[in-house]
């Protein structure tokens, strides 16, 4: 049962992310590697919020969203001159000088050892363990997105997103702000980011850098995006669940107990430089029906 | 201050030995080539040294057994992926993301191949002996490192000024010309690659002799000063360039300028990170890093959008 709330939640944590990433990703054409942080910063929130300030966990929750919405709009300030490649690498500094910030400011975070005595977090007329708790409240919430992103991809905001993306000269003479476009995308990132770290925070033991770190958060993100390959909502569905076989995959190949630990990352990388090397990062959705017109001209 | 400033030549040494490596393969794509590969085949170069040390080859034999591994799966990354990529003319993040699972496999690798990290190279301590000079007491191989440095700097430099400098800012200008007036670009960029994993084997051995631990994310502690580095010399060699009336302006100079300021911005970002790191105790290595690119990406010209969009002062 342990290992299914685990799993579960797991799950929730990854559709949630994907879903976050793939607006700036798929539709702006903006790779973020520091996803990692914005959901440190929302789990760090809730911890400090509720055990040192003792607030109540609703408004917790609601103070880590509205603390990412002026971390989404520097994102997007320094984002607006750089090219796409730059600002990933730019972001994957951040990553790393954001780790070193939660590991370092003992005062704040807790540094190493960092925060715990967290409320576990029971629904109410539901027989589910903490964690399960944990991974529906992050199901509804990854749901609530799900549809938020599935009706903004067909309205003009969705479509000046991806117009800024594909020609933004022409999209700022068709009368769209693409700074604009692009700070509201990065707001919305971060929210979504922050809000899945803040509910996240309620199944961890104790809130600890570890668990936000560049290659065990981030990295699976990515490639869940790269993996899903489209644009639309479910693509990043798809990649989320691709990730989390590959991962669980992982775990299970016949390995001695000194290298277990270093396989499934090992497994991470092999896919990133597989599938960019097979398909760019047009995903596994375009590499299907790739191969099925293929067959369809030979049959 | 003397103290400071020599104490510093060593991170310094390495950050310019990266930096030169790293510069070399992103010098070659007109966008830049953000090759974060780099860090991999350097720790695997590392894991490669140790086995050498450990089955009594000597320090001087294993760091050429380094120095050819590096250069070995510098060409093998640039001959299986980026040749592929060029052919597919595919975007700069795709190059990124590559060179990103690039590097957590030499990574992964490495770490399953070398066992429990941190891991102690098991180096005689001669090495580690103290010189006192002028008030700073460095080791002999840190001494050594300095030196290293400064003659590959040297080359290097040369290599810049002279045709093959020019030919790789051909390629980068564009590899179509390049093929169709001059030669085989293909061969040219195997060959930067080859040289810049052997200087970044080279670097990456040194780094860890001076230190004689190999640490989990040792790959990316040695590559990210590097792209600071370059990025940094990139825009404030553009800036001074751009200073130079248009009749005084030669590519040579140009050239020689840009790689002078590797050497001169790894010594400020090494001086930077000793006097911080001395200041406030714990480690704050990438914060400065981070610091720094955010300025230079302010005020450069480098990594900006083809045209920025309304809105954004230029």
């Amino acid at each position: 049962m342990n290992y299914f709330a685990d799993l579960a939640l797991r799950l929730a944590l990854l559709l949630n992310l994907a879903l976050a990433l793939n607006i700036p990703f798929r539709w702006g054409g903006r790779l973020i590697l520091s996803q990692g942080i914005f959901v440190a910063m929302g789990a760090y929130v809730v911890a400090i919020s509720i055990v040192r300030w003792d607030l109540h966990p609703a408004l917790a929750v609601l103070l880590a969203g509205l603390i990412a919405v002026p971390s989404g709009w520097l994102l997007a300030r320094i984002a607006a001159p750089l090219s796409a490649a730059t600002f990933a690498l730019l972001t994957f500094l951040l990553a790393l000088a954001g780790m070193e910030i939660l590991e370092n400011w003992d005062s704040l975070t807790g540094g190493r050892s960092g925060i715990g005595g967290l409320h576990n977090l029971f629904l109410p007329g539901l027989n589910a363990s903490p964690k399960m708790s944990v991974a529906l409240v992050l199901l509804l919430l990854g749901l609530l997105f799900f549809l938020l992103a599935r009706f903004l991809f067909q309205t003009q905001f969705g479509r000046a997103v991806r117009a800024s993306r594909d020609d933004a000269t022409g999209a700022e003479l068709d009368g769209i702000s693409v700074i604009r476009v692009e700070r509201d995308v990065f707001i919305l990132f971060a929210v979504h980011s922050a809000l899945a770290g803040a509910l996240w925070a309620f199944a961890l033991p104790r809130v600890i850098p570890e668990y936000f770190d560049f290659a065990v958060l981030s990295l699976p993100i990515v490639l869940a995006c790269i993996l899903g390959g489209g644009e639309q909502p479910r693509h990043a569905l798809l990649g989320a669940l691709l990730v989390l076989a590959l991962d669980e995959g992982a775990q299970r190949l016949p390995t001695t107990p000194e290298v277990r630990a270093d396989v499934p990352l090992l497994v991470v990388g092999i896919a990133y430089v597989v599938v960019t090397l097979i398909n760019g990062d047009s995903g596994v959705l375009s590499t299907a029906n790739r191969f099925k017109a293929r067959l369809r001209r030979y049959m | 201050m003397i103290k400071t400033l020599l104490e510093s030549t060593p991170d310094a040494a390495i950050f310019l030995l990266a930096a030169i490596s790293f510069g070399m393969v992103w010098a070659s794509r007109r966008e830049g080539l953000f090759h974060l590969a780099l860090g991999g085949l350097m720790i695997c170069s590392v894991g490669l040294f140790n086995h050498a040390v450990n089955a009594g080859l000597g320090i001087p034999f294993s760091i050429g057994v380094a120095v050819i591994t590096g250069a070995m799966l510098g060409l093998a990354v640039e001959l299986g992926l980026y040749r592929v990529f060029r052919r597919r003319n595919v975007s700069g993040e795709s190059f990124l993301l590559a060179s990103f699972g690039l590097l957590i496999v030499f990574e992964r690798v490495t770490s399953m191949s070398l066992g429990t990290m941190p891991l102690s190279l098991e180096i005689h301590r001669g090495i580690v002996e103290r010189i006192n000079f002028m008030g700073s007491e460095l080791t002999a191989i840190q001494w050594k490192t300095v030196s290293v440095a400064l003659v590959v700097f040297i080359v290097i430099a040369f290599m810049y000024i002279g045709e093959w400098g020019q030919k790789l800012n051909a390629v980068r200008q564009s590899g179509f010309l390049y093929d169709w007036r001059v030669g085989r670009s293909s061969v040219l960029l195997a060959g930067v690659s080859l040289i810049s994993g052997a200087i970044a084997a080279l670097g990456g051995v040194l780094y860890h002799l001076q230190h004689r631990i190999v640490i989990e994310r040792a790959a990316m502690a040695y590559i990210v000063p590097a792209f600071v580095v370059v990025l940094s010399a990139e825009s404030v060699g553009g800036l001074v360039a751009s200073l130079v009336p248009p009749h005084r302006h030669s590519a040579k100079i140009d050239r020689g300028l840009r790689v002078g300021l590797y050497l001169l911005m790894a010594f400020l970002l090494a001086i930077l990170t000793q006097v911080v790191t001395r200041v406030l105790e714990p480690e704050w290595k990438n914060v400065i890093l981070l610091g720094v690119t955010l300025l230079v990406l302010r005020f450069g010209t480098v990594g900006r959008r083809e045209r920025l969009p309304a809105g954004v002062t230029p």
